[in-house]
């Protein structure tokens, strides 16, 4: 479980600046990169909470 | 009691070790000095900032060289002024300063601490504010409103501020939590912002975006392109927009859980990240912003929503909370400090109460610059009288420190040192319009050699 939090947090992240910079080379439109975005914010922010209480859990024990 | 000393840090605040040396079990890696100020850094101030340089005419490279080197010096003075008296004295700023000033005037240091912070914190709001309107199609402040423009404005400006008073008091530590999860995040949607509006600007080389710069602020000044920031400007700005946290040693409570002063490099993810990519970012989002639709409007929240959509609306609310909460949280502190007795969640609300009246006025993130100058101006002096007093009067002796006690509640040399130059400093900002960023640098120097001017006469009959 841990493994694959650890999977999607850190592809929210890249999926975070990634399209910007596929955009700036003209590869995606800027809708894409913006609904990317608004993905990539909701998929970090289910992940990482999940994934610190993991970590503390990890931690404490 | 708090009893995690990584929260410890990140909160700044804590009443662990608050009233004597951090012990070796109590220090902290490198690592964690290095995320925390990446990271609190980004903030939602920095969406401000940025936009503020174009609309003043700041040449594109003034800004880059100017921050460069601004920055660098604000990293020096962290690692080599405030982080060696940090890890050896390891005292938080304020029991060190009690040690000199007397537990009296140390009050009267966390009030003015206290209303700065929540001004402070009220351009915050404002800031979310801009992001949370959006949906309900409010009209924005322009920056010649200087009061609300809208009872829609007032509306979402109290309802931010109040859910950001009410988690303020009612503790630190989920915010705390939350500001870590957002703030790698944050940082990257800072870079694709500015990675966006670059291509919005449809920049080929430095040459054609230098044009386009020129371009902007042409437009952002009603076609008379004046600079009222060169180098000189933008480079003390970067150093002393943080001034009260390095030459003011507000981070003595930091560095006290640094094994190393060498930890004091890890500021510089801090600063070339916030201060630096984030700031040039934001600048680039306004300078597409007017390329695209004329509008010169530094209003983050719209910024932000037309270069990256439903993403950048959230970062701009997410970085203005997760900044206005601790800042509401330290303003109780240092409020609370004055009533004892008072519950802390109560002065906390008070505090939020406060940044909220003063985010209904757009004039406080509208003239950040010269609020963070005048700030760091106040308040940062203090830390002028600490370093001296640290090399000149304890001779960097930390057990002789240690052992050292306050001869009096109130000392009035250190007020009359503190008082005398910030006095003077704040008569040129208000009634002869010098720039406020230019004042903190004379005002730490002229304390400092007050304070042992004046603690040498006072100390003479004594001796005598």
């Amino acid at each position: 479980m841990k493994l694959l939090l650890t999977l999607i947090a850190r592809l929210s992240l890249a999926a975070t600046v990634l399209p910007a910079f596929l955009h700036l080379f003209g590869l995606i439109s800027l809708d894409a990169v913006k609904w990317i975005m608004a993905i990539s914010c909701a998929t970090w922010f289910i992940s990482a909470p999940l994934l610190q209480r993991a970590h503390e859990k990890e931690a404490s024990s | 009691m708090n009893t995690d000393p990584i929260e410890v840090i990140e909160e700044h605040v804590s009443d662990e070790y608050e009233r004597e040396p951090v012990p070796k079990k109590g220090r902290l890696g490198a690592n964690k000095f290095w995320g925390m100020y990446a990271g609190e850094h980004a903030a939602g101030t920095e969406f401000m900032i940025g936009p503020l340089f174009l609309l003043n005419g700041v040449s594109l490279q003034n800004i880059f060289f100017g921050l460069l080197a601004g920055n660098l010096l604000a990293v020096l003075s962290w690692r080599y002024l405030c982080a060696p008296i940090g890890v050896k004295a390891r005292y938080t700023l304020y029991y060190h300063l009690e040690k000199i000033a007397g537990k009296n005037l140390v009050k009267l240091y966390n009030v003015a601490n206290g209303v700065l912070f929540c001004f402070l914190a009220g351009a915050m709001i404002t800031v979310s504010a801009t992001a949370v309107g959006i949906p309900f199609n409010m009209e924005m402040p322009g920056i010649d409103n200087l009061y609300p423009n809208s009872a829609t404005f007032v509306f979402i400006v109290i309802a931010v501020g109040l859910v950001i008073a009410v988690v303020a008091s009612l503790g630190y530590k989920t915010v705390s939590k939350f500001a870590n999860i957002a703030s790698p995040w944050m940082v990257l949607v800072f870079l694709a912002c500015g990675v966006i509006a670059l291509k919005q600007l449809d920049v080929t080389s430095w040459a054609s975006l230098n044009e386009i710069w020129s371009e902007s602020v042409l437009v952002a000044q009603g076609g008379e392109s004046q600079s009222t920031m060169g180098f000189w400007s933008v480079m003390f700005f970067a150093w002393f927009c943080n001034a009260a946290m390095h030459v003011g040693m507000a981070d003595l409570s930091v560095f006290r859980f640094a094994k190393k002063a060498s930890y004091g490099w890890a500021t510089s993810a801090g600063m070339y990240v916030g201060h630096y990519m984030a700031w040039i970012a934001a600048a680039l989002m306004l300078a597409a912003q007017i390329k695209l639709t004329q509008d010169t409007n530094p209003v983050p929240g719209p910024m932000a929503n037309s270069v990256v959509g439903f993403a950048g609306i959230i970062c701009v609310i997410v970085a203005g909370w997760t900044t206005a909460n601790p800042t509401i949280y330290r303003a109780g502190l240092a409020f609370q400090a004055l009533m004892p007795g008072t519950s802390r969640a109560k002065v906390t609300f008070v505090a939020g109460m406060i940044a909220t009246i003063a985010g209904v006025f757009p004039a406080f993130a509208w003239k950040l610059l010269t609020f963070v100058g005048l700030y760091g101006t106040i308040l940062a002096p203090m830390g002028g009288i600490l370093f001296f007093d640290w090399y000149f009067r304890q001779n960097g002796d930390a057990a002789k420190f240690h052992a050292f006690k306050p001869a009096s509640s109130f000392n009035p040399v250190v007020l009359l040192s503190w008082i005398v130059p910030v006095g003077i400093a704040v008569y040129f900002i208000q009634f002869k319009g010098i720039s406020a960023w230019y004042f903190p640098l004379p005002c730490w120097i002229a304390c400092g050699l007050l304070y042992l001017l004046f603690s040498r006469r006072s100390a003479t009959p004594a001796n005598a």
